[in-house]
């Protein structure tokens, strides 16, 4: 379907070329150009350099509107929204009310995905310890977590208005629960370029089985250039297909192979003046250098043995473990933005792999030792002051018991929550050992220090030296970007 | 709907402005005998200008009835304007005499723009505030650091409430400009209130006019500070709430007042805040790097980019430079003024590589991680005197190499995980290398919890 759209919608740009009004219109702007230019020539205003964007590399590192402390983010996503009240919202208040009914009102009024009738409440389903100098509290299901509790900032009170996978995960990483909008690594790249011209600027990585629900969507460059879209890495065999040359083709003779087709398309960027071209003829170039790189930053076999014991890595598998320290490596190597996403925390409570005490216990297990690993490794090769890291899932979870039709689930389980949730923030200029919001004694609403999502992404922007008003892009006669018209820098975390 | 016709003035007053202008100037054309013609068309313009003269004058009697401004200033200016208006309706009646004898023409001509110039420039203080012209609005901002150590020391009005009011209010409420004839900049002008009366209430705290004005939805036209300028933060709503309600002191200090934990996590909020902004150390302002000095580094494989779109200086990357490595990394002197971040991690350098790098002494981040180095290039950096941050991980540096860099005075973060150094040898270069931060091996407990808990068959 969009393709057929945007075909038509070349055919007819192309057609535009050959009308009389088009010619007419040509010569009117063409002619009053070219008697500029020769008027302006030699003042060196319109100097080839500066208006040819062949020779303008989009990726090109570029200047912030102020000195960000950080020059590049791992966002980890954990998808399907892990229970905050499981692993950061220690509420003993909700165990002494645990099994009761949920009272009206906090349903009265509410829509829930899965919640109907009234529910009951239910009880943390671990038990908690306060760690670190800041003394914040921790669950069980994080056993590892604890060794860098004073290094990271906990957002406590994130809100949000989408209580469903999809539509939460495009406002969490685009800005808007509706398809078509680029994604956060893709602002960033656009607006910061890369430092490392043989690598993508934005890579993604998933693990657990599956895609997030929305999609590729969410690494999607809407409408800015495509150049700027998150390159998905496979997590299992080759991180990326067909990287060697084939038998009998050299590596000269792949590059000037390259070169005449990259001719051609400037050929036609110079007929029909599209960005895409650009981008096409840029992503060529890069997976011309990526045969090198690549192979070299994506493989973790090399690795030393305390490295893949501190991880919990196993070179070969799909593993969130394995992305973890792929994160590492290529933000050591200068990657912008490199977003990570497990599948496989939507704890219903409908099957043992998504009850609270045992599906969910394993996803705390398989993430919290490479997590706690990436922030000890980030920190002690000095990258954590640069690198800001994000974690987070699309929404929370209620306190109360999931009954799904009315019914409640066999195990113990919660559904979709978007009132309250807890992610937190590392490195890039971020407090550490800090907890901003508060949530009410049952962690339903938040209390104090609310932020929404959107303040989430200024407060990223803010930290890479951003305004998150100013960075905008021109997309159907106005200035779009990644807040909406939202957003306010979450300053009380920052440094 | 008075006020509505007075709020005009503004737009209204540069007709008159405009025309008289034009009148002087087709005038002073019109002495060139060649252009004696233009001279008919003088009278009927003086005519419209007296017109829309007036139309100024009305409205601009009835804003200043709204009483906005200094009543000083207004009154002069009322006083010239009318004077100029007379001036202007006396010339047009009068001018056929006048024209008649050249000197007292262009006299009058000459006392016409002075009275035109006085009047605008009269009315543009009024609106933009007297030191509009002479004062950058750099300058307009005072920048004085919040020097109180010790909060609980802190006078809560002279230290803090006032701190901010000169920050976030003073602008509007000073001696020259007074917004609702308020002034804000001093414990007795607070005390004095404004139009709508008293601002603090100290009788009855709870009804003070700033506190309902400061805490109104920031989309009503009431709240204070205007939309659209600097707001108030969330903990200097609640320190002036709990400075009001507490009964709008002048002298108490913050020990005095037992502030309840919020209003504590608030007033460290506020010395944090206004303290570290102080502190932010500026670079000295350079020229950009020339596009031919771009382009060559970038020839040679480097990745440049200014710290920011209002700095200048620049930050190196060399992921992929170009052989032979030494005379890539010879370029950098050509941006050696600007170049403070240099980034030169695993790009195959050597010992000799960087025999240059002692020149590039604005260093103040250096990264030479992931190379094959000794001690040897470590003596390079002893000249580097604003090196802050030195990223030496995965490296043959040891001991003997690094304590050379004691004598950098700037020196605060050193990195040296997989480097040659012992546990030993940093736990002594933490001791006597005070001031420092040394970044070794982040030893992580792996606990036996990794056993994934098995779920049952269904």
């Amino acid at each position: 379907m969009v393709r057929e759209k945007i075909q038509i919608e070349a055919q007819h740009a192309e057609l535009s070329f050959q009308t009389r009004r088009h010619f007419l219109k040509k010569c009117r702007t063409g002619m009053g150009m070219m008697a500029l230019g020769s008027i302006l020539d030699g003042c060196n205003l319109f100097s080839s350099n500066n208006n040819n964007p062949l020779a303008a590399n989009p990726l090109m590192a570029k200047a912030p509107h102020f000195a960000g402390k950080a020059k590049s983010v791992i966002f980890l996503h954990m998808a399907g929204a892990p229970s905050q009240l499981e692993m950061f919202d220690y509420k003993p208040e909700l165990q002494k009310m645990d099994g009761m009914d949920c009272p009206e009102s906090f349903i009265k009024g509410k829509k829930f995905a899965f919640i109907r009738g009234v529910p009951k409440l239910l009880g943390p389903q671990t038990q908690f310890k306060q760690y670190g100098e800041s003394g914040l509290w921790l669950s069980d299901n994080l056993p590892h977590f604890k060794q860098v509790i004073d290094d990271v900032s906990l957002l406590k009170a994130v809100n949000t208005d989408q209580f469903n996978h999809a539509p939460a995960q495009l406002l969490m990483h685009c800005g808007t629960p509706r398809l078509g909008r680029p994604s956060m690594g893709s602002w960033v790249t656009y607006g910061l370029g890369t430092e490392n011209s043989n690598l993508p600027g934005f890579v993604v990585l998933t693990s657990g089985g599956r895609n997030p629900d929305s999609g590729k969507s969410v690494w999607g460059s809407g409408f800015l250039p495509s150049v700027y879209q998150g390159i998905q890495c496979r997590s299992e065999g080759d991180p990326v297909l067909f990287l060697k040359d084939p038998n009998g083709f050299s590596r000269d003779l792949r590059k000037s192979s390259i070169e005449a087709i990259n001719q051609v398309n400037e050929l036609s960027y110079q007929e029909y003046n599209d960005p895409e071209i650009l981008s096409r003829i840029a992503q060529y170039e890069m997976a011309f250098k990526m045969q090198v790189a690549v192979p070299d930053v994506m493989s973790i076999a090399d690795e030393p043995a305390y490295i893949h014991e501190m991880y919990g890595t196993k070179p070969g598998q799909e593993s969130f473990a394995n992305n973890a320290l792929l994160a590492r490596k290529l933000v050591e190597k200068g990657v912008r933005f490199v977003q990570l996403y497990d599948w496989g925390w939507d704890s219903h409570g409908t099957d043992p792999g998504t009850a609270l005490d045992m599906g969910f216990v394993n996803k705390c297990m398989e993430t919290d030792k490479a997590v706690t690993a990436l922030l000890l490794d980030l920190k002690q090769r000095g990258l954590l002051d640069e690198t800001l890291v994000v974690w987070g899932g699309e929404f929370g979870r209620t306190p109360m018991q999931e009954n799904r039709d009315g019914i409640q689930n066999y195990h113990k389980g919660r559904d979709h929550h978007s009132d309250a949730f807890t992610m937190w923030m590392a490195g890039g200029g971020v407090k550490g050992g800090f907890s901003h919001g508060e949530t009410d004694p049952i962690g339903y609403n938040a209390i104090d220090g609310k932020v929404s999502v959107y303040d989430v992404q200024a407060t990223i922007l803010n930290q890479l030296g951003f305004d998150h008003e100013q960075l905008t892009y021109q997309f159907q006669g106005r200035q779009f970007r990644l807040t909406d018209v939202y957003g306010k820098v979450i300053e009380p975390v920052i440094a | 709907m008075l006020e509505f016709i007075g709020r005009l003035h503004p737009a209204i007053v540069h007709l008159p402005i405009g025309i008289f202008v034009l009148v002087v100037l087709l005038e002073f054309a019109a002495l060139h005998p060649k252009r004696k013609v233009w001279s008919s068309a003088i009278q009927p313009i003086n005519v419209i200008g007296i017109i829309f003269s007036l139309l100024s004058l009305l409205t601009g009697l009835l804003l200043a009835e709204e009483g906005n401004n200094n009543e000083d200033d207004v009154n002069i200016h009322k006083w010239t304007a009318i004077a100029t208006t007379l001036l202007f309706v006396g010339y047009t009646l009068g001018r056929s005499k006048i024209i008649q004898h050249q000197i007292i023409h262009v006299t009058s001509l000459i006392i016409l723009s002075i009275a035109l110039f006085s009047t605008g420039h009269l009315g543009g203080s009024l609106t933009h505030g007297s030191d509009y012209l002479t004062i950058s609005p750099a300058a307009n901002q005072k920048e004085v650091a919040f020097t109180v150590t010790d909060i609980n020391q802190a006078a809560v009005y002279k230290d803090i409430v006032q701190y901010t009011l000169d920050k976030k209010c003073v602008q509007c409420h000073n001696e020259d400009k007074q917004k609702g004839n308020l002034r804000l900049d001093d414990s007795t002008w607070v005390l004095t209130g404004g139009k709508n009366g008293q601002v603090v209430n100290q009788q009855f705290p709870e009804q003070s006019e700033m506190l309902r004005r400061i805490l109104l939805d920031l989309n009503d036209d009431k709240h204070m500070p205007p939309k659209g300028k600097d707001q108030l933060t969330e903990f200097e709503q609640a320190i002036f709430k709990w400075w009001i309600v507490s009964g709008a002191s002048f002298n108490k200090h913050v020990a005095d007042m037992q502030p309840d934990d919020k209003i504590k996590s608030a007033l460290n909020k506020f010395k944090e805040h206004y303290s570290q902004k102080a502190t932010v150390k500026k670079r000295e302002d350079v020229a950009s790097i020339s596009k031919e000095d771009k382009l060559a580094l970038e020839k040679a494989g480097w990745v440049i980019s200014a710290i920011s779109n209002d700095d200048n200086h620049v930050r190196a990357v060399g992921y992929n430079l170009e052989q032979p490595l030494k005379q890539s990394i010879e370029k950098l002197l050509l941006i050696k003024d600007q170049l403070v971040e240099l980034k030169l991690s695993s790009s195959g350098i050597k010992d000799d590589d960087i025999a240059n790098i002692s020149s590039l002494t604005k260093i103040e981040k250096l990264w030479l991680d992931g190379n094959k180095l000794t001690d040897q290039c470590l003596e390079k950096l002893v000249t580097l005197n604003s090196l802050s941050y030195l990223n030496v991980t995965s490296t043959s540096i040891s001991k003997q190499g690094i304590v050379q860099l004691k004598k950098l005075p700037a020196l605060k973060n050193i990195y040296l995980y997989e480097t040659k150094l012992t546990g030993e040898d940093l736990t002594q270069l933490k001791n006597e290398w005070k001031g420092v931060k040394i970044f070794g091996k982040d030893s992580m407990t792996v606990v036996p919890s990794d056993t994934l808990f098995t779920t049952p068959e269904k």
